[in-house]
């Protein structure tokens, strides 16, 4: 212990320690001089007798030296430091793989802390989080109250996520918030970084909890992220608040993973219109079990809860407590039990098995342009085998090269993570939809194994060619003109990484391919000269009569005609509807938009048969029959020939919303939008006669120049709105604009992808044709032509292609066919398109990547090369 | 550490250096190595530079000490002196070396008359 403790020393004052001996020795060697000079001899030779008597003083150093530091660690040291000065005369090589290991590192990074929040956080911030529950389905108000006051819990809170407006000088945008109840924080055991939560007291109180609102520690930095925010006040839905608290960064109440809402408050008729719905089980409920019962006496006490709520209030609570249970916040076991979790996880596993291959495909690119490095550099290695190297030392040496790229890249692939994940928060994207991301940190052990198992996985095969070397010339076993022709482990490698490149180009580019076509397509609605007001109104208010807004709306000068409705395209409000007397059949799935009277003439969408929408359908149709207008592929599909208008169609029942069946009734047909965002047959769709807050406007002139003016004509009705107006063109690339971000992304996926695999092939045609270097000199020498030889080195490149698309291209189709529909789409027409197009790049970059080695193997001498060996 | 080995005279050197510095009290490197072939009376001729990887090691096992000063000819030098623990180290290497050499010189003593 002691000793390696002044070793540890030794290491550190190297310099210090050096000049010390050399001084004792210098001393010694005088010394002894002088004496010799005492007993008469002259200068010269007495030194040369001191010399003599003390023997070699570098070895003497030497001996010391070895004995003093750590000669393993400062090989070790030396050794890192030489790889640095090799690789930073190298910067090509040291850039390409230190951006394989970057990215590789830097998704694998993102997968572990969303596959870690989804699977094993417990999802909220809280003390004990063990004694935490959750009720499933979610509760009503009126429910949730009467099961609180059971006592089944020691605490259960009810909690919801919200947009409230949020007003800042004369801008109104959202921002998200959960609605809590009152005693929300003190059954998570949650407090505040500053300030208090709702239910804590600290001194007199001055500030009731319903006036008050506490605020994330990103919302907190966003106003401004000092003391003099608590106690300010903020309008939220146009009423006042009071800040009385900030929580602590690191808390989080999940909505999604990695998601937090910006704002806490408290529940009532502020924020939440319908609390006194026993019908609208709104609420997700949290309780924390009593410390005198388990979970099991817990559920059945729920159980008798439900049963007298199921009997108390029939209508609203049927099946009631057949379907409430309680799980746990945390456990995986738990979660897994259920049939979402047993799917979050397979996904889970299934993105973490892709990333983690994608890591390994990154090291094994490193690995195999440090192979073709140890190939070039195998003479000088035999050389220093032969001048008293150890093979272990030199296996050290390469492994501190890929040590370095290791260390290089995982410190690049961590810091661009937090780099994204700080910089997201911040875009106007995330701020407008009011969430904020909680980054989870990476400890110090956590990167260190990742840089073992990087350096391990990069720098074990080329180490290993050194054991392989014999001392003096290298290559003896080559020169016996065996044909490389079995394929190396490096080769199917770079098959399985330009496979996965492949289907990551295809997924890409045959979504970039549908959305561009759609671009240049009639959209089959005017969107040049319409705009869509979208208006929140705040609480105070009901917001101003839909028909009194419209006919002021309707005097602003360039407005042509007003109506109410967004987009008649979307992906969301499916229902499902039946033909009148059919109620067994499961019905057809058809896409509903809520729009108001003259919409189809509003927004310019063809009339194919019957009429628009007028002011008395919005109070629906006698005997309660509801008039619907339906798109014509609708009417083609389910009517056939047959004339539809008048016909009816009957609205699924909605049981979770316990809304009755109605009946609707066919007054016209529309011609359907073509828009259709994953391509193929437009979908069915029916529009429905209600208002909304969202107005569709038809203007005569330039959309841009009445803006202000639509704004301020609803501001002087409603002053607290929060408006967001867009041309409908605008709404419309908005709809489009997260696949188009997906595409995007999966297109510089692709892109890296087919990078990595590129340098992989790169790596191997450069390895194969180095190790084939006798071979090729030998049939240069025997006459064969330039154009053989690259012939003979390019055919492996392109086999590996080949073979890598081919079986890319057959997953994308697979995958496309089984993933479309999915999304909504039937069959995609520019697929075919798409693949060649990938296929044609795949191959260009592939040649291109293989070109090089192949140059500079065909240019060889054979003279040269014969003679070298 | 093979060195040490492969040398019969270095498994002794540690030996000889804490004799020397216990009877002598501190003494600096030259010295040592003049007193070490003195007690030899010339017979044992180490090569002196090897006493300073030694002193070394015993100063990492903690039998001696190291501390600058001044020599008589008033030059810097560092002074070696023997610790107790080096006492006690050397009190059981004595005794073992006394031990092994009483083994060996029995063996040596044996006459070839067999009975």
């Amino acid at each position: 212990m002691r000793a390696w403790l002044m070793r540890l020393v030794a290491l550190m004052r190297r310099r210090r320690f050096d000049a010390e001996l050399s001084e004792e020795i210098s001393t010694h060697l005088d010394f002894a001089t002088a004496e010799h000079i005492a007993v008469g001899l002259s200068p010269e030779a007495a030194r040369r007798k001191a010399r003599l008597a003390f023997g070699g003083t570098i070895q003497a150093q030497e001996a010391y030296r070895d004995r003093e530091g750590w000669p393993a660690i400062e090989h070790l040291i030396q050794d890192v430091a030489y790889a640095i000065r090799v690789l930073s005369k190298r910067p090509v090589l040291l850039v390409t793989t230190t951006l394989s290991i970057a990215f590789g590192v830097g998704i694998n990074v993102a997968a572990y802390s969303a596959m870690r929040t989804i699977l094993f956080q417990p999802g909220m911030s809280a003390d004990a989080p063990e004694q935490l529950f959750r009720l499933t389905p979610g509760l009503s108000y009126p429910n949730y109250v009467d099961v609180r006051a059971m006592d089944a819990f020691q605490g259960l809170a009810a909690m919801q996520s919200s947009t409230l407006t949020y007003r800042h000088g004369d801008t109104t945008t959202t921002i998200g918030a959960r609605v809590v109840s009152d005693n929300f924080f003190e059954v998570l055991g949650l407090h505040a970084q500053y300030g208090r939560t709702f239910g804590t007291f600290d001194g007199p109180r001055t500030i009731k909890d319903d006036l008050a609102i506490v605020i994330s520690h990103a919302f907190w930095l966003r106003l401004g992220g000092d003391q003099t925010v608590i106690g300010r006040t903020v309008y939220l839905n146009g009423w006042p608040y009071v800040i009385v608290g900030v929580l602590p960064r690191d808390a989080y109440t999940m909505v999604f993973p990695l998601v937090a809402p910006s704002a806490y408050v408290q529940l009532g008729s502020r924020v939440n219109r319908a609390l006194d719905s026993r019908q609208a089980a709104q609420f997700d409920i949290v309780g924390r079990l009593r410390p005198d019962m388990t979970r099991a006496q817990t559920a059945a006490a729920l159980l008798i809860a439900a049963r007298d709520l199921e009997r108390r209030f029939p209508d609203a609570n049927a099946s009631f407590s057949r379907t409430l249970s309680i799980s746990a916040f945390v456990g995986l076991i738990d979660r897994l039990r259920s049939n979402g979790g047993r799917i979050v996880f397979t996904l889970a596993s299934a993105l973490y098995g892709v990333v983690g291959l994608v890591l390994l495909v990154a090291c094994a690119n490193v690995a195999g342009l440090l192979l073709a490095r140890a190939a070039e550099r195998a003479r000088e290695v035999s050389i220093r085998i032969a001048l008293g190297a150890t093979r272990a030392r030199l296996a050290q040496q390469f492994l501190a090269e890929s040590f370095v790229i290791a260390t290089v890249g995982c410190a690049a692939g961590a810091l661009s993570w937090l780099a994204v994940m700080t910089v997201v928060p911040k875009t106007s994207f995330m701020s407008n939809a009011g969430i904020d991301l909680i980054p989870l940190p990476l400890s110090l052990l956590q990167c260190g194994l990742l840089v073992v198992v990087v350096t391990l996985a990069c720098g074990i095969g080329p180490a290993l060619t050194v054991r392989q070397l014999a001392p003096g010339l290298p290559h003896r076993g080559s020169i016996r003109g065996r044909r490389l022709r079995t394929w190396s482990p490096g080769q199917w490698l770079v098959v399985g990484q330009v496979a996965i490149a492949f289907v990551v180009l295809a997924g890409a580019s045959s979504v970039l391919f549908s959305i561009t076509r759609q671009q240049f397509a009639d959209p089959g609605f005017d969107v040049a000269h319409t705009v869509s007001i979208e208006a929140r109104w705040p609480t105070t208010s009901n917001g101003p009569d839909f028909f009194a807004l419209r006919e002021r709306l309707a005097r602003v000068p360039g407005v042509d005609a007003v109506s109410s409705g967004g987009l008649p395209v979307g992906l969301i409000g499916f229902t499902r509807v039946h033909k009148i007397g059919a109620v067994d059949d499961e019905g057809w799935s058809v896409e509903v938009n809520r729009v108001g009277p003259r919409y189809l003439r509003t927004l310019n969408i063809q009339l194919l048969r019957g009429r628009d929408f007028s002011d008395d359908d919005l109070r629906g149709g006698p005997d309660g029959v509801v008039p619907i207008i339906v798109g014509d592929t609708l009417a083609r599909r389910y009517f056939g020939s047959i004339d539809v208008i008048d016909q009816q169609l009957m609205l699924a029942r909605d049981e979770e919303n316990g809304t009755r069946a109605r009946r609707l009734q066919i007054v016209g047909v529309s011609r359907d939008s073509r828009i259709q965002v994953f391509g193929g047959d437009p979908v069915p769709i029916l529009f429905f006669p209600a208002v909304s807050s969202t107005f569709a406007v038809r203007l005569s002139g330039d959309p841009a120049a009445t803006y202000r003016d639509l704004e301020r004509t609803i501001s002087t009705l409603e002053p607290g709105a929060a408006l967001t107006v867009m041309t409908m063109a605008g709404r419309l690339s908005r709809v489009l604009l997260p696949i188009r971000i997906a595409a995007i992304v999966l297109g510089i996926l692709g892109a890296i992808g087919l990078g990595l695999a590129m340098t992989g092939l790169y790596g191997v045609v450069s390895y194969a044709a180095n190790r084939r270097r006798v071979e090729i000199g030998v049939r240069i020498a025997l006459g064969a032509t330039w154009a053989k030889i690259m012939r003979l080195i390019l055919r492996e490149a392109i086999t590996s292609v080949g073979i890598g698309s081919a079986i890319g291209g057959l997953f994308s189709v697979l995958l496309i066919r089984a993933i479309w529909p999915l999304l909504g789409g039937q069959q995609n027409t520019t697929t075919p398109l798409a693949l060649s197009a990938v296929f044609v790049l795949t191959v260009i970059v592939g040649l291109a990547a293989a070109l090089r080695p192949a140059l500079s193997a065909a240019a060889a001498d054979p003279i040269v090369v014969l003679h070298e060996n | 550490m093979s060195r040490d080995t492969a040398d019969v005279w270095h498994g002794t050197l540690d030996l000889m250096i804490l004799k020397t510095l216990d009877a002598m009290g501190s003494l600096h490197g030259y010295s040592i190595a003049r007193r070490i072939e003195q007690i030899s009376e010339g017979q044992l001729s180490i090569n002196q530079g090897t006493i300073y990887p030694a002193l070394l090691k015993l100063r990492h096992r903690g039998w001696i000490t190291t501390k600058w000063g001044e020599s008589s000819t008033g030059r810097r030098v560092k002074f070696y002196a023997i610790t107790p623990r080096g006492q006690r180290q050397l009190h059981d290497a004595e005794s073992e070396w006394q031990r092994a050499t009483g083994i060996v010189s029995k063996f040596v003593k044996l006459s070839k008359s067999v009975p």
